[in-house]
Parts: C-alpha cells; structure tokens; sequence
C-alpha cells in the first residue's frame, strides 16, 4: 500500500471513531442543553425520558427520507491521473429512502441515489475533465440514538457512466464508458430540527455524514473524435489507462424525513 | 463541539485526499520537442516529454497500430535507419550521473510493425548529441556536436555495427589523431576492393585534414591525412569515392574536393610497401595527389569515360575532367549556363554506346538543366550535351526510387510550379500548384506523389501524371507514404498541432471515405 493510500485510510478510520464515539456518548436528554432561561427546555428536562419516547416514538413514524448534499471520493486508480492532478472527487449527492419495516429503532428499507461530479485538468498541457454519474439502489439502515441522534449504514449497487474528454487542438476527443460499483458506508445523523407538532412532527431535518468504502469495476478509457451528428469521418481510437473509479468516500448532506 | 469534531475529521479527510496523492509526472510533461520520422511501416514520434517513442503502423482498416517505447532519459536527437526499418534514439541518461544506477548515454534502437516489436541498447562512453546513419543502414556513428560538456573531445566517435548486439568490441570508442581539426562532416564507402580484402570505409572531414577509419576493423588505428600546412589551410568541401575496376585491388579512389581551393585531392589507396610492412596495422596506404581544376570546383564525381576513369569538376560553366593517374586535365565548356551540381545518371539511363557515364547538371535558382555524355568525340572531350530550359527556376531535384528511377520531382524555387523530368525522354512535364511552398514527398514504388499546403493534398499518379485533390478538415504538416505491414500502401497525414492528430488513408485507392482519422495521438500508449 502506497503511503498517502495508508494516510487516506487512516484518515477515514480515525473520522469515523470520531463519529461514532461522538454519537455513542450522546445523552438523549442532553442533546437539548438548557439555555438561558428558556422554559421549555427547562420543561423537557422536567419531563425526562418520557416526553423524549414520546417525540422520539412519532419521529420513528416517518418512513421516508430525502437528502441532497456533498459527496467525496478518494480515487487512488492510476487511471484518473490524465483527469486529475489529485485523488480527490468531488460530486453532489442526491437521494430518496423508503423505510418500511422497523423492529424498535431499528428501521429497514431501500436508498436510491444519484451522484454526480466532474474533474478538470491540465494534461500536458491541454484541458482534460471527467464527469463521473452515478444511479444505484441498495439496502438502508437507520437506528435511533436518542431524539438527535441518527446512525444509518447502506450498501448501494450502481451503473457508472463515465464521460471523458480532452480539448485538443489537433480535435476533440471524448471517451463514454459504463462500469459497476457497489457503495458500502455507515453515517450519522444529527436532528436539526422538526416542523409541525413537537410531539407529531411532520417532518424532520438532519444533518448527515456518511463513511465507506465504493467498490467499482474498471472500464476501458478509448477516446476518439468527439463528432457532430452529421460528421461522416471515421475516427480510430486512442487507449488512455483504465479508469475504475474505487476509494474512500464520504458523503455531508442535508436530510428530511416525513 | 462534537459537530466541529465531525467536520474537522471531514475536512482533514479532504485535505488529506486531494494532495496526499499525487498523479504521475508524465501527465504534466510539455509535449513540445516532439520529432517525427518516417519509416517503411509506419511513423515514430519521440516524445521526450514522456521519455517515450511512438511507433504508428497503418493496419488493414486504416487503424493505427501503436507501440511504445521507453527512451533513455536525456533525448539528444533520433533518425531512422535508411533503410526504413529502425529508429534510432540517442540520449545524454542523466547528466551528471550521481548514482551508480543512474542511466548512461546510450543508442537505442526500435522497429515495430505487424505485431513485431523489438529494442536493442547500445551503451556509449559519453553524453554526445551528433548522430550519422550509414546510408546502407549497417553502421551509425555518435560523435560530438556542440555539446555543452565542462571538458569534451571533439574527435571522439563511438561506431555501432547495428546489425550486433552490444558486445565488448560494440560500439568501438575511438578517438582520431588530430592535427587541430574536429569532424565536420562524415561519408560512408561502399564496399571497395581494397588490398587485404573487400572492406567499407568511414572518411571524416575535418576541418584541416581527412581520417579514413575502417569500418570493418575499426579498432585499428584511422589513417589521417593532413591537408593544411602552417601557412595554407585546406578545409574540405566534399567527397567522390571510386573503387575502380572490379578485378583490381590497388586503384579504389577518394577525391576531395576543398572549400575555396582550385586544388582537389586524390587519394590513391594502394597497397602497403613491403618495407613498411612491419610498421602499420593496415592492409593499405593513402597515398595523396593534388590536382588542380582551374577553378573552385562546387561539385565532384568520378565518371567513366572511353578514356577510362576521370575525375569531372564542376567549376559554373565549365567542366574540367582528370586523369586521376597522370594528372593530366581536360576543359568541357557547358555554354553561357552556370551549374553547380552534378548527378551520374548512367543507372537510369544507360551508357553511351562506348561505355561512358551521363550525368546530369542543374543549378539551384537556375532553370536549365543539362545532359552530358562523357566520351569523346572528334575534337572535344564529350559526346554530347543536352540541354532543357524549364519556364521557372528549380529549387530542389527529387529522386523517385521504386517502378519510376527514371523519372525526377524538380521543385520550383518560386510560385508553385513542379515538373516532373524524364531522364529517358529528357522531357520535362510541368504541373502547377495553386499556392507556393506544398510539401513533397514521394511514395518508396516510385509510383506516386503527394504534395500538400494547408488542409489541400494532392496524390500525382507519376506514370500518367494525373492528380487527385483532397481537402481535409484539418492543416496538414507533413505526409508519410508507407507500406502497411500485411501488404498494401497507406498515406498518414500528420496534423501536428496540440497532441498531433492524423488522417490515415489508403494510398493506392485514397478516397475521404475510408479515410480513418485520428486526434491526441501522443495521449495513447501512456502508463
């Protein structure tokens, strides 16, 4: 393993106890800190765990979730090198939850999400960039810690559709390419707060961060003449490495669940 | 608190992602100081940036075959064997060397094509950037040529037999006795009958004396010829080699020929004296004479004539042939015309009916061209001279090889006027192109030409003179007849801009149709 794979990797581990002793040792009662004076807290406090069931009961109702936010990805394959001076790839993130099934506060159900991003260049010295989409579907997990807090874990299979290109003088060139990847994370959520009735919320917000590993296949990097329609020539094909778009990742997104 | 822990762990995984990795180097190398060549199967680029060489080959389809080479890093300069069929790279390694596996200077050598491919390396003593390629393809000598070294010496030369791998005597280093002088230029005999045997020789043209150095022994020590005294400094301006007749051993010739000098130099090649026998490696002597022409002449060639062998001096609008035995010098007046070059063209042509050579005379800039017929006839020292007076001045005289020796590409030295000069029929066709400056190049059959400007190509079928016109989408740079692998012709026309773009098309049947286009080539085949 190269040093800065081993330093990517670290990185992650660390992050990832960090977040997990942070959501571990959350209190449920705690995560509402008495402010100054304000009487409902005080209030809540009062209440103590029951009132914090109660809320915690009719949050545990909501079976769907949308999130959209920020996705990252460390891609250490040698192929990303003519796209990329460095590792790091950036996409937005977007995503639907249906969680039907739930024993206690565990809850069971299936993700569907979009990533998309692209990276740019300067590959001996003509623009390059790569968009990288990515559609999948897969099992999601969430158990409540409390009214605040959230842990969630997803495995997502997903089509990647790769979409390169270089600007060159001597014509431009462009390469599509589909290949798989299978997305394992674990995350957590932080309530931001709650519409509707504080004891029957409609809907709630949440903050997320997720860490994982995506697993993905390797597609052929075959660049041509990027044509018109109606352009009749015949490009022949250029091999540049092998993408497989395979790393760390790590997703902060915004999330509401009804 | 906690929330802050979270996204400081996220953002150092950000930070640590996007510049703990970083990509290879070859991804941000230049690709300025790219050189491309044309071989018998193909192209090649060297890509130093890269520390890389490119072989293209045109398969059935018109694709192109691409195979990559590492190359020494340090690239000095590249050539392509005569012959077509190596590439030859020359690199400094890594100047200076400070570690024990630092890479050296050295002489690599590719060919590739038809799913062959294969590297030889040659070590060499020194970072040396000239390289001369043996026009039999055999030999390739490294020498200096303005190298940059702290301390160097000129008259160093390593000489590679590329038919050898690298053994101890391959390449043999050497350095030539010098009287002062440094290599200025470098001819390669053919095979000469010589006394000890047949054997080819390497003359090195200083700048004040002549080296001959045997190439098929090149360990023995180089015969050095001086030329200049103290007071008269000769500097030589060219060289004629003649290997006299078959059956003989002791008369194989080199006339040199002297920058603003009426003298030309003959060097006799003989045999070693018996009492010298002892004394010298060598099977043969050098033995010079000076002739003098009565004028500096700009063109030499040894000519066959009834009266046997003679050495012709082009001196403008005289000729001046030389007994290269007795001396003895006779004047051939060409007229009122000034020509500065000369061709033996007796292989194409013929001899005369008593075994004399043709040549042919022309002159950059000048539009005449002459043929003369060497022989005597009563009261002159030629046949005859033929003469043809083109309607522009000639620039440039292209061979044809292949199916059409016969025929010769003479390039206008203004406007875009071409003829196409029979040497059977001594006629000259003219063809004009509708832009000055096109590119030429011609296929290794004999059969065609290709000239191009801008995105224009025209293919000229040479046996019935009839051009076809193209019009890319792209500028053309250069264009490259070749023979495909599996059989066949094909054209690639390089579009040498950004990462080099081609256009492959069928040679003998070009048509846009089946063309096959390329663009980013010196993207592919990289790590």
């Amino acid at each position: 393993m190269r040093l800065p794979s081993f330093i990517c990797a670290f990185g992650i581990a660390t992050a990832l106890g960090i977040m997990c002793q942070t959501a571990n040792a959350t209190p449920i009662a705690s995560s509402s800190s008495p402010s100054t004076g304000d009487r409902r807290n005080t209030s809540a406090q009062a209440d103590g765990a029951d009132s914090t069931e109660e809320a915690l009961a009719h949050d545990d109702d909501h079976r769907f979730v949308g999130m959209s936010g920020f996705r990252g990805q460390v891609i250490t394959h040698p192929g990303m090198d003519p796209y990329s001076t460095g590792d790091f790839f950036s996409q937005i993130t977007l995503g639907a939850a249906f969680l039907p099934l739930k024993w206690g506060h565990l809850k069971l159900g299936v993700l569907s999400q979009y990533d998309m991003g692209s990276v740019d260049a300067d590959t001996r010295g003509i623009p390059a960039s790569l968009s990288i989409h990515r559609i999948g579907a897969g099992p999601y997990a969430q158990i409540s810690l409390g009214d605040r807090w959230r842990l969630s874990s997803r495995v997502i299979p997903a089509a990647n559709y790769l979409d390169a290109s270089f600007d060159d003088t001597s014509g431009k060139l462009s390469s599509q390419g589909w290949t798989w990847s299978l997305e394992t994370s674990v995350g957590a959520a932080l309530r931001l707060g709650s519409a509707g009735k504080s004891d029957d919320p409609k809907a709630s917000f949440w903050l997320t961060a997720d860490l994982g590993y995506t697993f993905a296949g390797t597609t052929e990097m075959s660049f041509s003449g990027d044509l018109e329609q109606d352009d009749p020539r015949d490009f022949g094909t250029v091999e540049l490495p092998p993408l497989s778009p395979r790393g760390f990742s790590q997703r902060l997104a915004f999330a509401v669940s009804f | 608190m906690r929330l802050h822990n979270a996204c400081f762990a996220l953002t150092a995984l950000v930070a640590i992602g996007s510049s703990g990795c970083e990509r290879q180097p070859v991804w941000d190398q230049p690709i300025a100081g790219a050189q491309i060549l044309g071989m018998d199967h193909g192209i090649a680029i060297v890509d130093p940036g890269a520390e890389r060489a490119l072989l293209l080959s045109p398969e059935d389809d018109l694709s192109l075959s691409q195979d990559s080479f590492a190359i020494t890093t340090g690239f000095a300069t590249a050539k392509v064997t005569p012959d077509g069929s190596r590439l030859l790279v020359l690199s400094h390694g890594t100047v200076p060397r400070e570690r024990a596996d630092d890479p050296e200077p050295t002489l690599q050598t590719f060919t590739a094509g038809g799913g062959a491919r294969t590297s030889h390396s040659y070590r060499l003593s020194d970072p040396l950037s000239g390289l001369k390629v043996d026009p039999l393809s055999r030999f390739a000598v490294v020498h200096a040529s303005g190298d940059a070294a702290f301390l160097q010496n000129p008259n160093e030369l390593s000489i590679v037999d590329l038919t050898r791998e690298q053994t101890d005597d391959n390449p043999v280093h050497l350095t030539l006795r010098s009287f002062g002088g440094t290599p200025q230029a470098f001819t390669f005999t053919e095979d000469l009958v010589l006394p000890g045997g047949k054997r080819r020789l390497l003359v090195v043209q200083t700048d004040r004396d002549i080296a001959l150095v045997d190439l098929d022994a090149p360990d023995l020590p180089e015969i050095t010829i001086p030329l200049s005294s103290d007071t008269n400094k000769m500097v030589p301006g060219g060289v004629a080699v003649s290997d006299g007749a078959l059956e003989r051993d002791d008369d194989a010739r080199i006339a040199i020929r002297l920058q603003d000098d009426s003298s030309v130099i003959i060097i006799n090649l003989e045999p070693v004296l018996e009492s010298d026998k002892d004394d010298t490696p060598q099977s043969f002597r050098a033995v010079p004479n000076f002739v003098f022409t009565d004028g500096i002449p700009s063109d030499i060639a040894f000519v066959q004539t009834d009266g046997g062998l003679r050495l012709a001096a082009l001196l403008g609008t005289r000729l001046t042939l030389v007994n290269p035995v007795t001396g003895i010098a006779s004047a051939v007046d060409l007229g009122a015309q000034e020509f500065s070059q000369m061709t033996i063209v007796t292989d194409v042509v013929g001899q005369t009916s008593d075994g004399s050579d043709v040549a042919m005379l022309w002159s950059p800039g000048k539009s005449h061209i002459a043929f003369i017929a060497f022989g005597s006839t009563v009261g002159q020292p030629y046949k005859a001279i033929e003469k043809l007076k083109l309607d522009t001045a000639v620039s440039t005289v292209a061979p044809i090889g292949g199916d059409n020796p016969h025929l010769r590409i003479l390039r206008s030295s203004t406007g875009g006027a071409v003829h196409v000069l029979d040497l059977l029929t001594r006629t000259a066709a003219p063809l004009h192109a509708s832009s000055s400056g096109a590119g030429l190049t011609t296929s290794a059959d004999g059969g065609r030409a290709w000239l191009h400007q801008g995105s224009s190509l025209a293919k000229l079928d040479l046996t019935t003179l009839h051009p076809q016109n193209f019009q890319l989408q792209r500028p053309i740079s250069r264009v490259f007849d070749v023979t495909r692998p599996s059989g066949g012709d094909a054209l690639i026309t390089l579009h040498e801009s950004g990462l080099i773009g081609a256009t492959v098309l069928d040679a003998q049947q070009p048509a846009l149709s089946t063309a096959r286009h390329y663009a980013g080539l010196l993207l592919g085949e990289l790590p």
